[in-house]
């Protein structure tokens, strides 16, 4: 097992460190022989195609690859394992929420995604007929009975230690079992190449090794933004949200805190009757609401958010 | 996925360096503000364990100034309750909760912080304690359940699996050397 | 027991009613169109290769389509092979032999092409054998794939041992200057002189294949319909939908296997040997198993249609009066209404009704299994939302259509080829028959009785 994992870990590094000495090749030119030069290994002979950010192909000595960064400029980041000792858990308070986008946009921004595109959406939602309508982000839910995790069949998706279910685009078949299992509907797949990230954004997304390079052919969802949090810092959505909707933290700890405050945990939820989404499917989430009383903002509709009418009302489950 | 050597001194290392971090950052204050100094102890009092800040003013105690206690926290600072103001003697209290989880050991980063203002300019000691409640994390990641790895398959699963898979195929096997059978028969 | 005498000479009627004949004009005409259609359906997969899934109109909502629907479609087919071969053998109804060749090619085919169309919807088909260093016992697919697996090689089984002594004939009367053929059927003919020991040992195979192919077949579609029943979506979540999936499933094979009995009745002239009597029984056995099917719809749809809980509700409404209202009704009532009344008369039990008939159950069954996946994914619990309007709704690409048409036109090349190749009636069983009248006139009396 873990020799798989090495493996695997090996050849997403070595994927990224191409990416790394390709970049580098067009910028510096010629300068990569220096470099490569320097290194005491000899030449092996076999070459490697890279692709340049500007489309074009670049042919170097495999050699010339391996010495040319360090791996301490590489994220050591193991896809199967988790930050030790934690429980990683999120609350969400539906009374703050006034459908900003600003979790979205920073999620996109953070995986690398398309503008009209992320792991977090913000539904509308409206529990009956009466009942006033708010909106609800939806993250990944990251369960501990996760019916995802379950139906995979390599092992593609799985539990870590720390409470998220990751997802490795390497191992993943494209059979998107996992993607019908989900009742929150939090996983996408990669239909297109578009998403598939260049040399350059390769690159640039070296610290955050462990986040989806978005695999053609593959799924992937929200991951709880493992970089920030292996670094004790909060998720993307977490510090941008504007009104401070989202709690992050450790289960472990009882503290979560949205950037500007920090709390207990077992208090937030006792004092705001947090609740769980769909809480009788005993997928048992990670992710707590706070249900949208008092709520800060008048609910006001986007033109074209949803598209089919008498779809919206649905329980919200607690 | 265990824990594994490697990453509980990887985790050390990171708490040494915090430490020696915050002690530097709490050194630079004391110097840029001479006068003024908070110090944090640890007491109890009716079986109620406390934390205690003195903040003094050229060693001279001072009265009303608003002290916050904290707890250090992964993702944040948690205040215990709201700002104290310190009295005659320069004390401020705060009640340590009974439950608050700490680490494996039950250690806990306690602050004592006062906001910037004309009197002491910022103020900030840090202390640790062994008051937190122990905590263990509780993996249920080598048991053997639905949502495990492979190797972690319910035994009930793999058995059953295994015993029909070995089934049919000893008789597919079984036709197959009959078939064999077959063929030799044939050329004799 | 003696073993058959088959008469290698023109003076054997079975003989040149029965052996492999050439293609004829409509025969070529035939696999040519199939070969199109197979070709176009390549070159649409070549294209869902090199631009991924976006050639399909699957989107993150709808991320299953009509690849699977056709794949539980194959499946549902192939549950006919142990219907004919071994219920019925097992049941000890005589009728079936002329039936039992049809229906067991039907089966390979249809699981053959099942698992190819699985193949065909991952998003990353180059790392399939991911499945056997990787997999977990843990994932409904995994069962699937050991069930279809095993099911293939027992079908193939059940398939081949009893061709062995029609594939010796086949031998025997190929002469020697065409080597290939020669060599071809001396290959898989195994050296088969027809002793007593060896027909011993054939009876012996199918016996022991009959009774193993049954809960097979069982299995085959009861774990197909957990890859649906294991999750909580609406529609899906439902403990009913194993036996539902069955039962269905034995219908359309029932249906699949009149329809291909009739074609080829009547383009190889067959009638001596497959009687009005046959479609009189088969039709008899379907609406005996329409009848089955329509009970568990009726369960499957009134239970939470009573209830309407609120997504469960949605979906239904969907079915019942919305959207899918139109396909929904006429599957129901042609694929399934229709085909009993009708063959609850004795005219409409006569060949061609009952041909047409089958058509509309075996079409019917197709696009039933498009409902059953599609409409579900459209109902998630979290009302689908913020994405471009064409996500709402599913309607597949031409690529999708190639692709599943090329998948049915290869099984239905499959079964061509088999029956260019090899005898599609069983000449020795037949002759056994024949040797044995006494048995035979037994088991009309039985039959007229009952």
């Amino acid at each position: 097992m873990d020799s798989k994992n090495n493996d695997l870990n090996d050849s997403r590094r070595d994927f990224l460190r191409k990416g790394f000495v390709a970049t580098a090749a067009v910028a510096t030119g010629l300068g990569l022989t220096e470099t490569a030069c320097k290194d005491t290994k000899s030449k092996t002979g076999d070459t490697v195609k890279l692709l340049s950010p500007d489309g074009k192909i670049v042919e170097v000595d495999s050699s010339m690859i391996n010495p040319a960064i360090p791996d301490s400029l590489l994220s050591n980041h193991n896809v199967r394992e988790g930050v030790p000792g934690k429980k990683f858990v999120m609350v969400i308070d539906l009374s703050r929420c006034r459908n900003a986008g600003k979790c979205k946009s920073a999620c996109s921004k953070m995986h690398y995604l398309p503008d009209n595109r992320s792991y977090i959406k913000i539904n509308k939602m409206q529990d009956s007929d009466k009942a006033a309508p708010y909106w609800m982000p939806t993250p990944c839910f990251h369960c501990d009975n996760p019916p995802c995790v379950k139906v995979c069949p390599v092992g593609a998706t799985f539990k870590l230690t720390d409470g998220i279910v990751a997802i490795d685009n390497e191992r993943c078949i494209g059979c998107r079992f996992c993607m019908v299992a989900c009742p929150y509907s939090a996983r996408v797949f990669n239909w297109d190449t578009e998403y598939q990230l260049n040399i350059t954004q390769m690159n640039e997304i070296k610290p955050h090794a462990a986040c989806s390079t978005h695999v053609t052919g593959t799924v992937e969802k929200c991951d709880f933004c493992p970089t920030n949090t292996a670094k004790n810092e909060l998720p993307d959505c977490v510090q941008a949200c504007p009104n401070g909707v989202f709690y992050f933290g450790d289960e472990v700890e009882d503290v979560v805190s949205n950037g500007d405050e920090t709390v207990r945990l077992s208090q937030l939820l006792k004092d705001k009757s947090g609740y769980r989404y769909l809480e009788d499917l005993g997928t048992k989430p990670r992710v707590y609401y706070l249900p949208p009383v008092n709520r800060q903002f008048p609910f006001k509709d986007v033109e074209g958010q949803n598209e089919t009418d008498g779809q919206t009302s649905h329980e919200s489950g607690h | 996925m265990k824990l594994k050597p490697n990453n509980i001194i990887r985790g050390l290392v990171l708490c040494c360096s915090l430490f020696v971090f915050s002690a530097q950052r709490l050194s630079a204050q004391d110097s840029t503000n001479a006068e003024a100094q908070i110090t944090l102890t640890f007491g109890e009092q009716d079986s109620v364990k406390q934390a205690k800040a003195v903040v003094t003013k050229n060693h001279t105690p001072l009265k009303g100034v608003d002290v916050v206690f904290l707890i250090k926290k992964s993702f944040g600072s948690l205040p215990l309750g709201d700002a104290v103001t310190t009295d005659d003697n320069g004390e401020a209290v705060a009640d340590f909760p009974t439950d608050m989880p700490g680490d494996q050991q039950g250690n806990v980063t306690v602050l004592a912080k006062v906001d910037e203002n004309d009197q002491t300019g910022e103020l900030l000691a840090s202390k640790s304690t062994n008051w937190g409640v122990p905590t263990t994390v509780k993996d249920r990641f080598d048991q053997r359940t639905l949502w495990g790895t492979a190797e972690n398959a319910p035994l009930t699963l793999v058995v059953t699996v295994v015993s029909l898979v070995a089934l049919v195929w000893g008789i597919i096997l079984y036709m197959v050397l009959q078939l064999g059978k077959i063929n030799r028969l044939g050329k004799a | 027991m003696e073993p058959v005498k088959i008469k290698l000479d023109k003076s054997n009627q079975l003989l040149t009613d029965l052996m492999p004949k050439k293609f004829n004009a409509s025969g070529k005409l035939w696999v040519g169109f199939l070969l199109v259609i197979v070709v176009i359906g390549f070159f649409a997969y070549i294209r869902q290769l090199q631009k991924g899934l976006v050639v399909t109109d699957m989107r993150d909502f709808t991320s299953w389509g009509i690849y699977i629907s056709n794949f539980v479609f194959f499946v549902a087919i192939s549950l006919v092979g142990s219907l004919v071969s071994a219920i019925l053998k097992l049941t000890n109804v005589k009728w079936r032999t002329p039936l039992v060749r049809i229906s067991e090619i039907i089966a390979v085919a249809a699981i053959f092409f099942a698992a190819i169309i699985i193949i065909v919807d991952m998003g990353r088909p180059e790392r399939f054998w991911h499945l056997f260093a990787y997999g977990r016992i843990q994932s409904p697919i995994l069962w699937d794939v050991i069930v279809i697996t095993t099911y293939l090689v027992v079908s193939s089984l059940l398939l081949y041992i009893p061709l062995l002594p029609d594939i010796a004939i086949c031998r025997d009367l190929t002469p020697e200057s065409s080597k290939f053929k020669k060599w071809f059927y001396t290959f898989f003919a195994l050296n088969w002189r027809g002793t007593a020991q060896q027909y011993a040992l054939i009876h012996k195979c199918i016996n022991v294949l009959a009774v193993l192919v049954v809960p097979l077949a069982l299995g085959i579609h009861t774990v197909t319909s957990w890859l649906f029943a294991t999750t909580y979506r609406a529609g899906w979540d439902s403990s009913n939908f194993g036996p539902y999936f069955v039962a269905g499933a034995f219908q359309a094979g029932c249906g699949g296997v009149i329809a291909v009995t009739y074609v080829l009745r009547n383009h190889y002239n067959l009638k001596k040997y497959i009687t009005t009597k046959h479609f009189d029984n088969m039709a008899k056995l379907l609406v005996l198993l329409s009848l089955v099917y329509l009970y568990f719809n009726i369960n499957e749809y009134l239970v939470p249609g009573y209830k309407m809980k609120t997504v469960d509700g949605e979906h239904l409404k969907s079915l019942f009066t919305g959207h899918y209202a139109p396909l929904f009704w006429s599957v129901q009532i042609f694929g399934m209404i229709v085909p009993i009344v009708v063959m609850l008369f004795k005219k409409g039990r006569a060949p061609l009704p009952v041909f047409i008939v089958s058509l509309m159950v075996v079409v019917g069954a197709w696009f039933k299994r498009f409902l059953i996946v599609v409409p579900t994914l459209l109902h998630p619990f979290i009302p689908i939302q913020n994405v471009p309007a064409s996500w709402h709704t599913y309607m597949p690409t031409w690529e999708e259509w190639a692709i599943t048409a090329a998948s049915l036109a290869g099984a239905l090349l499959v079964i061509t080829f088999f029956v260019r190749l090899f005898p599609i009636i069983s000449i020795w069983e037949m002759t056994e028959e024949q040797q044995t009248p006494q048995i035979d006139e037994q088991t009309n009396l039985y039959e007229a009785q009952a």
